[in-house]
């Protein structure tokens, strides 16, 4: 008989039906997440001209040596 | 034509080595006298007591064919077309024992690698695999592949990082470095493939307004070129656009990643002229000291030092320690070791200890979009937000890597440390091929080699917007993971305990 290897979604389900496990969906949950990922997205635009100019930068060195 | 083979003990190697040169090279006495003392006395001196060497000639080196009849065929002045191959094993070596099954058994487990002479004088040193283990000096660890050879018609298994030095001519530092790359790496993964000189250069044709041969070195952008033709999603980084710290903890991330890095190092901002490629394939091991010596800095970027005063809690990276770094020189022998602010420490020309890292190429697989740079912050921003309940006062120490998946699940199934029912959720979640790591720590527990949090990123979502390279992250009494549809997470009151660190990039810490 076929046997179908599935502890991890046991553990979830078993954790729903005793209550210790909560899905994260409160407003200020979901407003300290936003406000990380829109300073990580602030973050990663700056950051994407340092990789830019960083690559411009390093192209240029001759390796002969 | 028939091969050769000796069999002969280190102080007989340079009588030996002078006279098997001498012949099969046709060259003076003088000339191959010279070559061993200025190239191969101090490859040989670094080897531990007790190893004995397998010489066989004639040898066909397939890296040095190809440099052969793509250019020293095409010169007036004869060059030979055979090599010399030196095999290393560890204790003695009988002629008998390589034809019976119990004597080649105990050679396999002896053996320490090989090294090719090719008749490229004095630069004589050609494709070489030696097993890390095959030094005297211990107390680091570093990339190795595994290659397929043979000595005296038996096959054996060389185990160490792919390492030649330079001809000048087909060969200078810059190729070097990309034939190194690519065989460890075709020795590790089957879609890539070793590139010899000539493919090279063939492939950077279409990038170059003049002669290629003899080689007069390759610019970054080259070696970007050739890296991404040959199947790697390259990313290069310059120093003079990140701060000092910054920039040699990125460079450390990557070889904790256990990805082999090219770096450029020049004295030019000290007036010289010299600009030379290595790769970094490891570092030493950690020691407690090098721990205790962790500084905790204010951190460069103000909304994260903000945030560290708010919360009363300081964050430091693991990839800040002070250590030294396994570096492929193909101008010496194999595995040298230095710090990242002095890298070419063990030069013993005044100049060349002048140079500094200024470039460093990483081969990355093509779809890790998501930016180490940005990687480590989102971890910081996470244990700093109010996800977990930090206590005021608390340091902690984050230690980050990229890992395939697999490699990470893998390690998992074993680990018996890592709360049992969190692994099982980890092991069933659908994740992209590689994942950024990152372990958290304390200065007590990273001594025992032990963690107590742990953040997992997609390394292929590199939009940070809407947090969804968020894989699963835990620390103190909570962790979170996401639910079946994938959009929301799920909090669960779970500590993770102590569990041992992930060591298998570099197999060991």
């Amino acid at each position: 008989m076929p046997i179908k290897l599935n502890r991890g979604e046991e553990i979830i389900a078993q954790w729903e039906k005793e209550g210790r496990s909560q899905v994260m969906d409160s407003p200020e949950f979901l407003e300290m997440m936003s406000e990380i990922g829109k300073d990580m997205e602030q973050f990663r635009q700056e950051y994407k001209r340092t990789v830019a100019l960083s690559w411009r930068d390093a192209s240029k060195t001759i390796l002969t040596a | 034509m028939s091969i050769t083979t000796i069999v002969c003990l280190p102080h007989e190697l340079r009588e030996e080595l002078t006279r098997i040169m001498q012949e099969e090279f046709e060259v003076s006495m003088q000339v191959a006298k010279e070559a061993f003392d200025a190239m191969l006395e101090g490859y040989f001196e670094r080897l531990k007591k007790g190893v004995q060497f397998v010489i066989e000639y004639p040898y066909v080196d397939k890296v040095y064919r190809d440099s052969y009849y793509a250019y020293f065929s095409s010169k007036r002045r004869l060059y030979q077309k055979d090599c010399i191959r030196i095999s290393v094993f560890e204790g003695e070596v009988l002629p008998d024992q390589f034809r019976s099954a119990g004597g080649i058994a105990s050679l396999r487990e002896r053996y320490l690698g090989f090294m090719v002479l090719r008749p490229t004088m004095p630069h004589v040193i050609g494709r070489s695999v030696l097993s890390p283990h095959a030094l005297r000096q211990s107390g680091f660890l570093s990339l190795t592949g595994k290659f397929q050879t043979t000595v005296n018609a038996v096959k054996f298994e060389a185990i160490g990082f792919p390492h030649s030095s330079q001809d000048t001519e087909t060969l200078t530092c810059a190729e070097t470095s990309i034939w190194a790359l690519m065989e460890y790496f075709a020795s590790r993964y089957s879609e890539y493939k070793p590139v010899a000189s000539s493919i090279i250069v063939n492939v950077l044709r279409s990038q170059s307004s003049f002669r290629q041969i003899p080689s007069e070195g390759l610019t970054i952008e080259q070696i970007g070129f050739a890296l991404q033709e040959f199947g790697f999603g390259t990313k290069a980084y310059s120093k003079g656009r990140h701060s000092s710290a910054s920039f040699l903890n990125l460079l450390s991330v990557y070889v904790e990643s256990g990805i082999p890095i090219i770096v450029a190092v020049s004295n030019e901002h000290r007036g010289g002229n010299i600009g030379h490629a290595m790769l970094i394939v490891g570092r030493s091991e950690m020691r407690d000291e090098d721990i205790d010596k962790l500084s905790v800095t204010e951190a460069e970027d103000t909304v994260l030092a903000a945030a560290m005063k708010n919360k009363g809690v300081s964050i430091i990276d693991c990839a800040d320690v002070k250590r030294s770094f396994v570096f492929i020189d193909d101008n010496y022998p194999a595995y040298q070791l230095a710090p990242l602010d002095a890298p070419t420490a063990y030069y013993d020309d005044a100049e060349w200890r002048k140079c500094e890292i200024v470039d460093f190429l990483v081969p990355l697989y093509p779809k890790a979009y998501l930016e180490e740079v940005v990687a480590r912050r989102y971890m910081k921003r996470l244990l700093l937000g109010e996800l977990f309940h930090i206590p005021a006062g608390t340091e902690l120490l984050i230690r980050l890597f990229m890992v395939s998946s697999r490699s990470y699940k893998d390690y998992l199934t074993l680990e018996t440390s890592f709360q049992r029912d969190f692994k099982d959720i980890i092991l069933m979640m659908s994740m992209s091929k590689f994942i950024w790591v990152g372990e958290i720590s304390s200065r007590e527990l990273i001594k025992q080699h032990k963690a107590s949090g742990l953040i997992i990123l997609d390394a292929t979502e590199a939009q940070v917007l809407h947090n969804n390279a968020l894989v699963v992250c835990g620390y103190g009494d909570c962790c979170y993971y996401r639910n079946a549809s994938g959009k929301q997470l799920v909090r669960n009151f779970l500590s993770l305990e102590e569990f041992n660190v992930f060591t298998n990039n570099l197999k060991g810490f």
